[in-house]
């Protein structure tokens, strides 16, 4: 028994030796080839890993806002919900594309093909309504990703439209003020890295992460919403009644050359960008070259006064209206004159008396006076595709351009140019840029002395006669205030060469005269048949400067404020700063009734009203309309009584 | 039955025991991290790992259950219990309760029992007793006779299709025959028949089985199908390095790229968060575990004893060197879990049982002396 005992065990003690070796060694290969994975081939495996669970995804900061100087809003950005895809996520192109046609009502085809394409990322579509969002998020398909954007939203309408520009859907600004200031008002992106799990959602790994600043900044501009409003209304139906192309209204106050208003009709409302002409956003008194008439004379006239080759008591003859100067007539055309001193060659606006000054202070001194006054260049104002204008150096000026020089023919100027060279005469003689933006504060070049102050007061004396005396503006006095003005009509150079029948009117005038506060200017272009630029543009820089006066309270009492559509609350500085700042073009509201706009986004809300002609005004802060008032289904408004009032909610 | 000799608990093992013990702890702290998954705001925990520990305390009920009685006993049980398992077995493959595509439940209302993991236990017994009737090395008749009792319960479970619990019984049985040794005419045999009979089952694979042996061979052709287990679990591992990312920072097992995680690939997870050094101490602690159970073996006072102990040793040992390789890409993938590391009820249950049978072996090795 123990014999038998003792064989198995030993036999088993063997076995179990072996086996125990056997075992021991394929235990150990386990740890080899944990080693080979672990240490040998770990990083490689590692950056596999990290691969597969982390993405780069990026976010746009918000676009910062415009404002007007009392910081009405005049652009903001509103946010909406696109929709992007990674096809190469996608495993049935034909189910999700039938989804997404579903929800988002686009045919089925061009989205598959969409899908089924080998890119990294293809938009979908952008800037969806918030149900199609909701109903994509809770559908979670994969491969298909919302992200947040802003689009932009220009609450007055039309109000100013050209001088802003607009931004594409991108956030980028593609013309006006949102182009020049884009490196100000543009959202950065700021790039995150995200965790992503198997079933492709997205995980950020670091909440904090996300609360970088990355919106744009605000500027606020020098423009006064209400007096942009004023030169708007003044503007457009100087430019209806005189069947004129268009025109341009700018008005500046004097002592800070800050711009109150910087207009142009027609309208441009960057809110329906997509449907207009694109020479309606054109930012005319920027980009518009124009041979500007008279209203040159008075520098040819300040420049000799201040070289002393005249003096305002030397008279000029003035040829009785005709006058053959070098192969050609140089005309006077309303009035016929023989004899005239400076001051008169002003009031009446001679051309053959400025050519005779002109041609007494000669081709080289003229020039270097307009250069110094800033023709030929581009202002400091930079603004998008601004002109330098047209100006000849001296040595290519033959006589006759000379003489058509001083009467304002033959140079090319902008309205912002003539704006900061009267700028000039307003302040004494000493050149000082315009500015548009109060924040940032642009870097302004120095003020320089052009002038003495004796010439330019001189000057101003003279264009007071041209309103206060018997001069080309006397009809457009102010009762109380006294204008210092000068009228403009030029031919226009035709295609064909030389001056065809087509003219240009303009008109500059500083307000009060005696002691400028502030600068109107104003130019229509092509008006007809009347074109005197005292008849034409002379009235919009009349009614703008009794609006002006009216509001910042400077009106005398004379009975012109009742008369004069001022606007309510105009009682001082600043006053009626709660008035709605867009005036609606009251011909265009639609027949019918009001429509249903609650429960839309802010920006198809304002679309909708757009469309009508209506520009509402927003209570509230968020993207979705709440209430709405008038009522849907009640009449509109009647014509001036433009309270339409969306209240928003987010 | 006898009255208990007290004298047996003086000879627990009690190394076997800690060594369990702490291993099913290190795999219900791998399942805590295993049952997380990262979302929005931190990560979710589900429940696995508390079941786990339900499962675990039966186990223990049960292993302690397993060393109450002499194991000689159970001779006389192997054969009942052997025909109870086909029966339910048969149960099974009419009348199952279908999950992933096959039966291998029998619903029981609470929970689901799978028979599969009776029939290790019914054949680890018949096994054992059949194999220490005789001494000496197996001949033909023997080996017929065995396999024939092994095959009937096997062919019943790889058709439910469980392959990976087919496989695990097998080579329990297989493990117990090669340490009674068989007649060296039947090993040249088998070394000539064998390899000719690996083409023939390649035949009787199911087609997914298939795959994941192409697969094995070239992981790359199906990177998002079949491939799709080995690369990833790969992934995991290696991304662990030496020390691994730490505990709940596997990112491959909280994004959810790692499938199976809680179960055939729990050791994955291991291995990432505890790296290279994780694995060396888990295989190292196996090691120990392993070589506990074959002291018992050695130990033990009568056959039926030692090949209680062989079995156990057996099982365990092909399941952690399947398993452990499997995740390491150096076999196929099988549905053979890791004991007390991957999450499974009835697994938990009758390992724990199995090593009650072991520690029954190990504390009565002394009282047959004096018998």
């Amino acid at each position: 028994m123990a014999r038998q005992m003792r064989q198995p065990k030993d036999r088993s003690r063997l076995m179990l030796a072996v086996i125990a070796g056997g075992f021991a060694l394929a235990l150990f290969g386990l740890w080899l080839r944990a080693g080979w994975v672990q240490l040998v081939q770990g990083e490689r495996l590692a950056g596999l890993a990290r691969r597969q669970h982390l993405a780069a995804e990026f976010e746009r900061g918000e676009r910062g806002v415009i404002l007007d100087r009392s910081g009405r809003v005049l652009a903001k950005s509103v946010r909406f919900t696109s929709v992007y895809a990674r096809p190469v996520e996608i495993e049935d192109a034909g189910r999700t594309a039938a989804e997404l046609a579903q929800v988002l009502e686009q045919p089925m085809k061009p989205l598959t093909a969409q899908l089924k394409s080998t890119k990294n990322f293809v938009w979908i579509e952008r800037q969806i309504d918030d149900k199609a969002a909701a109903r994509l998020k809770d559908k979670d398909l994969k491969g298909i990703y919302l992200t947040t954007e802003y689009g932009r939203l220009y609450p007055n309408g039309h109000l100013a439209g050209q001088l802003l520009g607009f931004a594409n859907i991108d956030g980028q600004g593609i013309e006006g003020l949102e182009r020049a200031y884009e490196s100000v008002l543009a959202g950065k992106t700021a790039e995150f890295v995200v965790q992503r799990d198997a079933s492709g959602r997205r995980l950020y790994l670091d909440a904090h992460g996300r609360e970088v600043d990355i919106d744009g900044d605000a500027i606020r501009l020098t423009l006064d919403g209400h007096v942009q409003d004023l030169a708007e209304a003044a503007l457009a139906e100087a430019v209806v009644k005189g069947r004129a192309r268009w025109g341009s209204c700018l008005v500046v106050e004097v002592e800070s050359g800050e711009v109150l208003a910087l207009a142009s009709y027609p309208f441009f409302n960057p809110n329906v960008k997509a449907k207009v002409d694109p020479a309606s956003w054109r930012n005319r008194p920027a980009t518009d070259v124009f041979e500007p008439g008279s209203t040159m004379k008075p520098f040819v006239v300040s420049a000799a006064l201040q070289e002393k080759v005249v003096r305002p008591e030397n008279v000029y003859f003035c040829e009785n209206g005709k006058w053959r100067y070098s192969g050609k007539t140089i005309r006077d055309d309303v009035h016929h004159y023989d004899w005239l001193t400076v001051n008169k060659i002003i009031r009446y606006s001679s051309n053959i008396g400025a050519a005779k000054i002109g041609l007494d202070l000669g081709a080289r001194k003229y020039h270097q006076y307009l250069s110094a006054l800033g023709f030929g260049q581009k202002t400091a104002l930079d603004m998008p595709g601004e002109s330098p204008g047209f100006l000849r150096p001296p040595e290519r000026w033959y006589p006759i351009d000379l003489a058509a020089a001083s009467f304002g023919q033959s140079v090319g100027v902008t309205l912002l140019q003539m704006a900061e060279a009267y700028l000039c005469l307003a302040s004494d003689g000493l050149r000082k840029p315009l500015r548009l933006v109060l924040d940032p504060a642009p870097e302004l070049p120095a003020p320089v002395r052009v002038f003495s102050p004796e010439v330019a007061r001189t000057m101003r004396a003279m264009m007071l006669e041209v309103v206060e005396a018997d001069g080309t503006g006397q009809h457009l006095r102010i009762p109380g205030v006294p204008m210092a003005a000068k009228t403009g009509t030029a031919q226009k150079a035709s295609p064909q060469g030389g001056y065809g029948d087509k003219h240009v009117a303009s008109f500059a005038a500083f307000i009060p005269g005696d002691a400028p506060k502030y600068l109107i200017l104003a130019v229509i272009d092509e008006p007809g048949p009347v074109y005197y630029g005292g008849v034409v543009a002379g009235p919009v820089v009349r009614q703008v400067g009794v609006n002006l006066l009216a509001y910042k309270g400077r009106l005398p009492d004379t009975g012109l404020v009742a008369a004069a559509p001022a606007p309510a609350g105009a009682g001082g500085e600043g006053a009626g700063l709660e008035e709605p700042v867009a005036r609606v073009q009251p011909a265009a509201v639609a027949a019918g009734s009001v429509p249903d706009v609650t429960g839309l986004s802010l920006r198809k809300a304002v679309e909708v009203l757009a469309a009508k002609g209506v520009v509402p005004r927003l209570e509230g802060t968020g993207g979705l309309v709440g209430k709405q008032n008038p009522a849907p289904g009640s009449a509109w408004p009647a014509a001036g009584e433009d309270m339409f009032t969306l209240w928003l909610t987010s | 039955m006898t009255p208990i000799d007290r004298r047996v608990f003086l000879h627990l093992n009690w190394a076997l025991i800690g060594l369990t013990l702490t291993l099913f702890g290190l795999g219900l702290l791998n399942l805590y991290s295993a049952s997380g998954i990262r979302i929005e705001e931190g990560i979710s925990v589900s429940s696995f790992y508390q079941k786990q520990l339900v499962w675990g305390l039966i186990g223990f009920c049960g292993m302690l259950a397993f060393m109450l009685f002499d194991y000689r006993h159970l001779k006389l049980l192997a054969w009942p219990l052997f025909w109870i398992t086909v029966a339910l077995l048969l149960v099974v493959l009419v009348n199952g309760h279908i999950a992933g595509g096959a039966k291998r439940w029998i619903n029981l209302g609470l929970f689901n029992f799978q028979p599969s993991e009776l029939a290790k236990i019914s054949m680890l017994l018949l096994g054992a007793k059949t194999l220490s009737r005789n001494p000496g090395n197996l001949d033909w008749g023997g080996l017929f006779i065995v396999f024939g009792i092994g095959l009937v319960p096997t062919a019943l479970v790889i058709v439910q299709p469980d392959l990976g619990s087919g496989l695990s019984l097998l080579l329990l049985l297989g493990g117990m025959i090669l340490y009674r040794g068989l007649k060296p005419a039947i090993i040249k045999t088998a070394v000539v028949v064998l390899p000719c009979l690996v083409p023939l089952g390649w035949f009787g694979l199911h087609d997914y089985q298939k795959q994941r042996i192409l697969t094995f061979l070239d992981p790359g052709r199906d990177p998002l199908g079949s491939g799709y287990h080995i690369i990833q679990s790969q992934i995991a591992i290696g991304s662990g390095r030496l020390w691994g990312e730490g505990f709940q920072a596997g990112s491959q097992s909280q994004l959810r790229f790692l499938p199976e995680k809680h179960t055939d690939f729990a050791v994955a997870v291991f291995g990432e968060e505890w790296g290279f050094f994780g694995m060396m101490a888990l295989v190292t602690l196996f090691c120990f575990f392993l070589y506990q159970i074959h002291l018992v073996a050695g130990e033990a006072k009568d056959r039926f004893g030692v090949y209680l102990a062989a079995g156990v040793f057996f099982y365990f040992f092909w399941q952690i060197l399947i398993n452990v390789g499997m995740v390491l890409g150096l076999m196929p993938v099988v549905g053979i879990p890791l004991p007390f590391i991957s999450y499974g009820g009835s697994a938990t249950l009758v390992n724990f049982c199995l090593l009650g049978l072991v520690l029954n072996v190990s504390m009565r090795r002394f009282v047959f002396k004096q018998a």
